[in-house]
């Protein structure tokens, strides 16, 4: 018993580097669970740079999992990235897609990403018709995904280089690359499986290299969306004004959310985010999706003055929502902090929750102490407060920097 | 110094160095074998090690340094391939069959090892250590872990924090 007890106070002392190697080899739900063997391990997943998702059958098992590792992690940069699914639903390849973006947002150097299938049938999954852009990535793995033109165009990679493909739907006439992959075409595996090489577009997929500088020469690279020359002009007010100016219409939540991804790059760094329902928002859904991006690709470093989230039910219903909202609103919260926000509000009309469920029902938020800094500002409606009073004490006990001024 | 012993064939005699472990214990190796380390490699080129010098790691005791040194000649021929294209299913699977042997050992001895590793940047020694010590938590519920990692069973406030933190982190759980 002595000798265990001497292997436990060990592995213990080991570096964190040693520790993340270790920790880098399980599936991403174990670390996090770890957590139970003391105060060494409490904040060991929160930094760990691999994250190797591939335990899971379908995609729908490990999301809620997924927000939370995702939001709550520290944004540290990524070694490794490993995403395995069998089996995922409509619904769920919007998260993957985000997934990839957050990887990618990481920095990840080494990225795989497969559906697979014990069955014949692979169904394949279809990404984002997005390029990558990364300056980090420098190998890409990819199996039983339908792939389509633009995303096929790696130009935006100078460090990938080794890339691969295997039983995957191929839509596209060829594929780019910013400099020699590594092992030239061999490791170029179009067809892998017996199921693909179906779908090619006209000629198979060369390799082409584009030499960045010399287009870049040419002309300078703009933004990956095209625009219209007044959108050009805004677009060409220095960050702050531009900040300025899109602080006042409320943060949209119409549209799929991948053309946030695509074109939105100011708001990654907006300091403040309005988010509101929408009557244009025909797909409650997305509002989920959207302030999930909205947070997630978000950079940061960038200044966070306020996270305003204004659940007016007048212009769009938000009971459809309901259960799922809940968790994801303290969620929301929780990496609101994280990215040092001054100001928090939260409202609704006074109907909202009385309407639905049995009475009255608060938002169901963690037993876990808000610990800030940064903070200065909490506006939250009349009815939240006896739920929120508890965590208003603590808020009082930690911010020790500035006081709040309003409640 | 002994003579060494084995020749390389290609050059004739091997050149050996001498490393010194935080016991003075002195251990002679060929030089190839120590190379596999980065920071030893870097001391040899620069013509360290050989004659009575011998090299001092004062972080490592002798009894690692042996197990160290055991796995470095063993990969020694494999790394001086260049990884290891050209050698044949037979010599790579007689590697793999002597590493999972090699880490059939105490925990202790393998935390040790794994340090002397990141020390020495042997890079191959270091991530079979950290896959056979994943291999032993994977899988396995907080409660196992403990126990396999010789944590002594949690006392009354220990098994309190840790039911908070179960709370906390429940989205963390299946």
């Amino acid at each position: 018993m002595t000798s265990l007890a001497r292997d436990a106070d060990l592995i213990s002392a080991l570096p964190d580097v040693l520790l993340h190697q270790i920790l880098g080899h399980l599936q991403a739900r174990e670390p996090v669970q770890m957590c139970v063997l003391g105060r060494r391990w409490r904040n060991l997943w929160k930094s760990l740079p691999v994250l190797r998702v591939t335990g899971a059958d379908s995609v729908e098992s490990v999301q809620e999992f997924m927000d939370h590792l995702l939001l709550l992690r520290d944004r540290s940069e990524l070694d490794a990235c490993m995403f395995e699914f069998g089996t995922y639903g409509d619904a769920d390849v919007t998260y993957v897609n985000l997934w990839i973006r957050h990887a990618l947002w990481c920095q990840v150097r080494e990225l795989a990403v497969a559906v697979v299938c014990n069955s014949r049938m692979v169904n394949e999954l279809e990404l984002d018709d997005l390029p990558i852009v990364s300056q980090y990535l420098t190998k890409l793995d990819l199996r039983g995904l339908i792939l389509d033109q633009m995303f096929l165009d790696f130009s935006s990679c100078p460090a990938l280089k080794n890339l691969s493909m295997s039983n995957c739907n191929i839509y596209g006439s060829k594929i780019s690359s910013c400099g020699p992959l590594r092992h030239g075409p061999t490791t170029l595996i179009p067809g892998g499986g017996p199921f693909c090489c179906a779908h090619f577009v006209s000629p198979p997929p060369l390799l082409d290299q584009v030499r960045r500088r010399k287009s870049a020469k040419r002309r300078p690279r703009k933004e990956s969306v095209k625009m219209a020359s007044g959108a050009d002009r805004l677009s060409a007010l220095p960050d702050d004004l531009l900040h300025h100016v899109l602080s006042f219409p409320r943060t949209r939540c119409c549209g799929p959310p991948c053309s946030l991804a695509a074109g939105a790059i100011f708001r990654k760094s907006a300091p403040a985010l309005r988010v509101t329902g929408d009557k244009d928002c025909t797909n409650s859904v997305w509002f989920l999706d959207f302030v999930d991006y909205l947070l997630l690709l978000r950079d940061p470093e960038a200044r966070l003055d306020s996270f305003n989230l204004d659940l007016d039910d007048s212009e769009f219903s938000f009971t459809p929502l309901f259960p799922d909202f809940e968790s994801h609103v303290t969620l929301w919260f929780r990496r609101a902090l994280l990215l040092k926000a001054q100001s928090l509000s939260l409202r609704t009309t006074p109907g909202l929750y009385k309407n639905d469920m049995e009475g009255y029902r608060p938002l169901p938020l963690p037993d876990v102490p808000i610990l800030s800094r940064h903070l200065r500002r909490l506006d939250l409606e009349p009815q939240f407060i006896s739920e929120w009073y508890v965590y208003f004490l603590y808020l009082i006990l930690f911010l020790f920097v500035m006081p709040l001024h309003s409640l | 110094m002994a003579a060494p012993e084995s020749g390389d064939g290609n050059n004739g005699a091997a050149r050996m160095v001498t490393l010194i472990s935080s016991d003075n214990t002195r251990f002679e190796v060929e030089a190839a074998a120590a190379s596999l380390s980065q920071t030893l490699q870097l001391t040899i080129l620069d013509g360290g090690g050989g004659g009575g010098d011998g090299i001092p790691l004062p972080n490592v005791d002798s009894a690692t340094l042996s197990k160290v040194l055991e796995y470095c000649i063993k990969h020694a021929p494999a790394a001086a391939n260049g990884g290891a294209p050209n050698a044949t299913a037979v010599d790579r699977a007689e590697l793999e069959r002597f590493d999972n042997e090699f880490v059939n050992i105490d925990q202790s001895v393998l935390y040790s090892l794994i340090m002397a590793a990141h020390n020495l940047e042997i890079e191959g020694l270091q991530s079979l250590v950290a896959k056979k010590v994943a291999d032993m938590i994977k899988g396995k519920s907080p409660m196992e872990i403990r126990r396999t990692l010789g944590f002594p069973d949690p006392t009354p406030e220990e098994q309190a924090e840790m039911n908070a933190h179960m709370l906390e982190y429940g989205w963390a759980y299946e």
